[in-house]
């Protein structure tokens, strides 16, 4: 009797103690403190799982090596924007994340300014997660939008040129259809690959990156004939001509890679950052070319310049280390090229040779607006999808049913947020 | 065995060959894929069989990759001691509950049963609080907090059990002078080996599977578990397949093993031979 | 010493001793959790910021308002369907794997063995078999001769996806309710098996006189998980169709994650969260009733 109490007595001991002892050897380091001092412990939190253990072991020596008096860690997790909110709400997360999607006011909550980070050049997207001309947030590198195509794909089906136009577009199109090729790899059933029909093409289609934004204006953001209602015609009108994938709501992410490298399928619409993962699944890289999307019949080639995620600091974190760390992963680390980024300093080429094949079409940029709380608040409150839209749209009997449902939510939710015109 | 015995006999064997085949079959694609060299993986059609069965490399490069050794380490620190205090706990609870005629043993029952039903995935954002404020976050002890508590599972395995033990056996035992809480140790808990078994594999296998709780609690490299190794593999929207495959088939052996072994205790007849 | 001790003495001694630190880890990491969220389904919160704000019974009103929300629950149905075959398939085996029979120790991993595999693994693989135009079911089902059959979109049926995603919580979790029917048919004396036959009863009557009766609370148990689980479901769609297709396939939990997570609503995904809740304890209720009015 006496012992089983005494077992009893000791997990509840071991219980406490285990806590008690962890608190203590997890508590952070002292922070570097005001005087600027590069030092102490630094974790990065990062999305790419796939660089523990291989490339991030480089970065840290090197890294060290550089800054005797830093250590830094790394952090990997999938389901990034969620993961790191949970974390926040705890008060305690890392010291160099990157920003989750919340609005630009409450970046002062969380996060400390970087303008005085000293890059040896201009950089991108500078303005774009700013606030009150503070900057949050600095991009870990740029990628266009364009189609990502098999050029021997493109000469079995006896297409010499690229095509300039949407006419010359749709004729390529038929032209690998007929030759057994699938056209375009949509992946349309999962989600996230629609995200250039929402946000680049209506930019082309528009000559305006601030659509988004300019949908907080109105009651009725997505008509048949304006930028949204066009572009996603055009995913319309390739579905029903039988341009896209035998069954787009059975495709398959990985094997469109595959099919994309050995020219089952013809093109991508998608970021520049695919056509190293299209080459890693076996394509020559001479074989994979990449030009802008004609979405109109005016032969100007166009394409929007989009910011990946953007590097932050947490405010109550090692600011100083952290802010090294942004600044040696913009200018030293190599993890554009890696990453088949365009780099964030301007004046810096991108390595990437399908880039340099693009830029020759003359292409007109479109960099994107700062993104409007309000249309934010809006498309929240209204609890819209877009992505999910542009799959009803596709697939509906009735597209303009379909923006009708969508623009009522959006019309409530505007005046439920108390919007006015 | 006569001629009916035999046909139910054959007819058990058509049933469960049956099912193995719908078992087996879709995860052929993680063996045949396991076997193939990088350039066969792209260049031939996922299906199709590997040049070799006897091509070991993904194996060997998936381990190292996947800090293989690390993660079983662990992952069987945080089983092991989860196992102990889960089972000393849960059985204990369920053993005071059912044998004392105890008023609150419905309304007990009733309240793990409740718990299953609270979503979990929205309350991650208080729990992740609690466990932080604890210091446990980057700490194996994080989750093993987590999975210690009792399930409802768990107590009901164990009350299924301690129902069908006879009350005769703890009466002998106290006109012999035990304590309850011998009694406990040396003729209930024994007696429940059965059920114990069955709650080591479950347990064991949800939570060497589990892959939410580590990822997000311990997202450090030294704490790797077997679940958040296989993240290794996985890059911005892609993933290499062959190792893929390959760390899963290594990861599911000890689980397999242990399975296999633990089960002869499960259907040893434990309880029917102390019935008497 | 102790056992000088009364027994009434030491019972209580061991229901305090034995019980306080289960309970307590329930609340903490349980009861405590599921009153935060009571607390902030009554706020706007964007599950980050400090601030929360007070708002009352609005993000009720917008749950029982908003149609879109409620619709969803329909797509819930097969899960429950396929759940329930589920279980009757895991009591079966569970009974057919505990007589003897040669082979049985290999038959009982094997069943068992999707349980074993890694979920990431098993989202994985049913998206080739389950492929339109490679899938392997609709591979196998053309060399079988099937040709209309073999043209199937399994995920891309608004009709029928939740089946074709429900199937493979079957595949995934038969083994595991096979494992707990196994377990607990362990705890049936095996002298009253004996003394049935010495009766003459058939395997039927000692299935339904002796086996079912006695498991009764465990059957119970595998229902209330079904139960649960079918109205709780979201990784496999998740995974697999990301709700499509146009929605068809998402369910309610998703929707809860969604709100929470990309709408940053957290205090409507908490009123969500409670709503599901209370529909989860009725459903049971209404389970439990027609189940003990079955007895009389």
């Amino acid at each position: 009797m006496k012992k089983s109490l005494m077992l009893l007595l000791s997990v509840i001991v071991m219980l406490t103690m285990l806590s008690a002892c962890s608190g203590n050897t997890n508590e952070k380091n002292e922070p570097a403190g005001d005087d600027g001092e590069i030092k102490g412990d630094i974790v990065f939190l990062t999305n790419r799982t796939d660089m523990i253990g291989n490339v991030y072991d480089e970065y840290k020596k090197r890294f060290e090596e550089k800054y005797p008096g830093v250590n830094l860690e790394f952090e990997a997790i999938l389901d990034y924007d969620a993961t790191l909110k949970v974390r926040m709400s705890s008060g305690d997360f890392p010291d160099v994340v990157f920003l989750p999607t919340l609005s630009n006011a409450e970046f002062p909550e969380y996060f400390a300014p970087l303008n005085d980070i000293e890059f040896s050049g201009d950089i991108y997207f500078k303005e774009l997660r700013a606030h009150e001309g503070q900057m949050y947030g600095i991009s870990s590198g740029g990628s266009t939008v364009g189609i990502v195509y098999n050029k021997e794909a493109f000469a079995k089906a006896g297409i010499t040129d690229v095509p300039k136009t949407y006419e010359e577009f749709l004729a390529a199109c038929e032209k690998l259809k007929q030759s057994g090729i699938v056209p375009l790899a949509s992946n349309f059933k999962d989600k996230w690959p629609l995200d250039v029909w929402v946000h680049d093409i209506p930019s082309l289609i528009g000559e305006a990156s601030d659509h988004q934004n300019k949908r907080a204006d109105t009651d009725t953001p997505y008509t048949m004939d304006n930028e949204y209602g066009k572009t996603w015609s055009i995913v319309r009108e390739l579905y029903e001509k039988g341009y896209l994938e035998p069954d787009i709501n059975s495709t398959n992410w990985e094997q469109s890679k595959k099919d994309i490298a050995t020219g089952k399928f013809g093109m991508y619409l998608l970021g520049n950052w695919v056509i190293n993962q299209v080459i890693e699944n076996g394509a020559d890289p001479d074989n994979v070319g990449f030009f802008p999307f004609p979405a109109d019949n005016s032969g100007q080639a166009k394409a929007p310049l989009n910011p990946d995620f953007f590097y932050a600091v947490n405010k109550n974190g090692n600011v100083p280390a952290a802010k090294a760390f942004i600044h040696w992963m913009i200018e030293e680390s190599g993890y554009d090229e890696f990453a088949g980024f365009i780099p964030t300093l301007k004046d810096r080429e991108p390595k990437l040779a399908q880039l340099a094949e693009f830029n020759s079409y003359d292409v007109k940029y479109f960099e994107p607006a700062q993104p409007s709380d309000v249309a934010i608040d809006i498309q929240n409150a209204a609890q819209l999808d877009q992505a999910a839209t542009v799959q009803e749209f596709v697939l509906s009997d009735d597209p303009a049913a379909v923006l009708e449902k969508v623009n009522g939510r959006w019309a409530k939710a505007r005046s439920d947020l108390g919007i006015k015109e | 065995m006569g001629v009916i015995g035999k046909l139910q006999q054959g007819l058990k064997y058509i049933i469960l060959c049956l099912a193995a085949l719908v078992i087996l079959f879709p995860p052929y694609i993680i063996v045949v894929n396991a076997f193939k060299t990088k350039e066969k993986f792209f260049e031939a059609s996922t299906m199709s069989l590997p040049d070799s069965f006897f091509y070991f490399d993904n194996f060997v490069q998936a381990f190292k990759q996947a800090s293989i050794p690390l993660a079983f380490g662990n992952t069987a620190t945080i089983i092991i001691v989860t196992l102990f205090f889960n089972i000393l706990l849960g059985s204990a609870f369920c053993y005071a509950i059912s044998r004392f005629q105890f008023r609150l043993q419905g309304i007990l029952v009733g309240l793990f049963m409740f718990a299953t039903i609270i979503p979990q995935i929205t309350t991650q954002v208080v729990n992740y609080k609690t466990i932080a404020s604890l210091g446990l976050t980057n700490n194996l002890m994080g989750p093993v907090l987590l999975y210690i508590g009792a399930d409802i599972i768990q107590i009901y395995i164990y009350l299924q059990f301690i129902k069908n033990i006879p009350y005769e056996l703890d009466e002998s035992a106290m006109i012999e002078g035990a304590s309850l809480v011998r009694i406990f140790r040396s003729i209930i808990f024994p007696l429940l080996a059965p059920a114990t078994y069955t709650i080591i594999i479950l347990k064991t296998i949800s939570i060497y599977n589990d892959f939410f709780v580590p990822y997000l609690y311990l997202p450090r490299a030294q704490h790797v578990v077997v679940s958040t190794s296989l993240m290794r593999f996985f890059g911005n929207n892609s993933g290499d397949w062959q190792l893929i495959s390959a760390a899963i088939l290594i990861i599911m052996i000890p689980t397999a093993v242990m399975y296999l072994f633990l089960q002869r205790y499960i259907f040893s007849g434990v309880t029917s031979g102390a019935v008497k | 010493m102790l056992s000088k001790l009364s027994f009434q003495t030491q019972k209580k001694v061991i229901l305090i001793c034995f019980i306080t630190i289960p309970l307590l880890l329930l609340f903490t990491f349980a009861y405590y959790p599921a009153l935060e969220l009571l607390r902030l389904s009554f706020m706007k919160w964007n599950g980050v910021s400090a601030n929360k704000e007070w708002i009352g019974f609005a993000n009720y009103v917008e749950v029982f308002s908003n149609p879109d929300i409620f619709g969803v629950f329909k797509h819930n149905f097969a899960y429950f369907v396929v759940g329930i075959i589920q279980n009757m398939l895991a009591l079966f085996f569970a009974v057919i794997l505990n007589t003897k029979l040669r082979g049985r120790n290999g038959f009982r991993l094997l069943l068992f063995l999707p349980y074993i595999l890694n979920g990431v693994a098993v989202a994985y693989l049913f998206g080739y078999v389950y492929d339109t135009t490679n899938g392997s079911l609709n591979a196998l089902l053309g060399s079988l001769g099937f040709e209309q059959l073999s043209q199937t979109s399994w995920l891309g049926n608004k009709d029928f996806v939740n089946y074709t995603l429900a199937s493979v919580g079957l595949w995934r979790f038969m083994g595991f309710n096979m494992v707990i029917y196994l377990g607990a048919l362990q705890s049936i004396p095996s002298d009253l098996y004996e003394a049935a036959s010495i009766d003459g009863a058939n395997a039927w009557q000692k299935f339904s006189k002796i086996t079912l009766p006695n498991i009764y609370k465990i059957i119970e148990l595998n229902l209330f998980l079904t139960v649960t689980g079918a109205l709780e479901v979201f990784d496999l769609p998740f995974v697999l169709t990301k709700g499509g297709p146009a929605g068809a396939s998402e369910t309610f939990v998703m929707k809860i994650i969604e709100t929470a997570f990309q709408f940053n609503n957290y205090g409507l995904a908490s009123a969500m969260s409670v709503v599901l809740l209370l529909f989860v304890v009725i459903v049971l209720s209404i389970q439990r009733y027609l189940l003990s009015r079955g007895d009389d």
